[in-house]
């Protein structure tokens, strides 16, 4: 188990790499980059308006520039995994539980 | 393959969440039949890994990314039902927190990576079991080709949600199923399933070299995939 958290901090230190590759995933372009009517945009812009997220894009808002977004890239990692496990922890005490 | 918000129109998403519920539901009862409190961390440490996993996004020759999920290694490990939990609270904080995948989107997005993808390759899986007398060279070779076809079909499942969009709810992702099932099979054929079929094999060969009591944990999945 140590040996497996180990290995969690490694790849989160690893985690930039994945910023490395060039472009987006298919089908996950801002919607203003869609090649439609305006019309067609309000009406998907408006369900996308829906929630903001206080990390867009596993970074800290604002830290475009240089290093930072690598930075925030690996702030968010351990953000994230902290948030998964302590959650995945609880879902998991109620299964467990007799 | 996180789907964002503003890509599928209400209905899809609301369907979609409709058909998790049950899923959801029967994920969580088999596993408070079978979780025991020693296994507990293994799953939060493998939903971990799933959300670190999937921050690794890999170049698609085509110019856009793709990643890995994990979801084939957590169902060979402890089965497809277990999967599904650790991949969708590993998608709920990615949505939440980092609007990497939708909140009304959410449903369709578990139903790709938390459904198709670990109940596929624990199915192949079984299968090679099935097929294969050594049940390590099983194990590993059937995990990894269930995960690189679980990947690619979630991907493809993925492709027909936003590729039906113009045709039953215009407004929302305009580009037509034609284009959007190639470009997702292709990302997954070429680098994404590669990527989490090579991931699991390695995974699993470490562990039964070094850790092998991790692959004797209890499987919570549906009796009808074991085989």
């Amino acid at each position: 188990m140590r040996k497996a958290l180990i290995v969690l901090i490694i790849l989160i230190l690893l985690t930039p790499l994945g910023l490395l590759a060039p472009g987006t995933a298919w089908g996950e372009w801002d919607i203003a980059e869609w090649n439609v009517s305006e019309s067609w945009k309000s009406i998907a812009e408006r369900m996308a308006g829906i929630w903001s997220a206080p990390l867009p894009d596993y970074n800290i808002p604002g830290w475009g520039e240089g290093i930072l977004p690598y930075i925030g890239y690996i702030i968010s990692a351990v953000i994230g995994t902290i948030l998964v496990v302590l959650l995945s922890i609880a879902i998991g005490k109620i299964m467990a539980r007799r | 393959m996180h789907i964002p918000d503003g890509y599928l129109g209400p209905i899809t998403c609301a369907f979609f969440y409709i058909v998790m519920v049950p899923i959801w539901y029967l994920a969580f009862r088999k596993a408070k039949e079978k979780m025991e409190s020693r296994t507990v961390p293994v799953l939060a440490i493998l939903s971990a890994f799933s959300f670190i996993f999937m921050m690794f996004n890999w170049p698609i020759p085509d110019g856009t990314t793709g990643h890995g999920v994990g979801g084939a290694l957590i169902s060979a490990l402890m089965g497809p039902y277990a999967a599904t939990i650790a991949i969708t609270v590993a998608l709920l904080i990615q949505a939440v927190f980092f609007g990497d995948g939708g909140i009304t989107a959410f449903g369709a997005n578990c139903f790709n990576m938390a459904f198709i993808l670990p109940f596929t390759s624990y199915l192949i899986m079984n299968l090679f079991k099935k097929a294969i007398k050594d049940e390590r060279k099983a194990t590993v070779i059937g995990a990894a080709v269930g995960g690189y076809i679980g990947i690619t079909l979630a991907a493809i499942f993925c492709g027909l949600e936003l590729g039906i969009q113009p045709f039953i709810e215009p407004g929302y992702c305009p580009y037509p199923f034609w284009l959007s099932i190639p470009a997702m099979a292709f990302a997954h054929l070429t680098v994404a399933g590669p990527v989490e079929g090579v991931v699991t094999a390695l995974v699993l060969e470490y562990l039964y070299r070094y850790s092998p009591s991790y692959l004797k944990l209890e499987k919570i999945g549906p009796k009808m995939l074991g085989v």
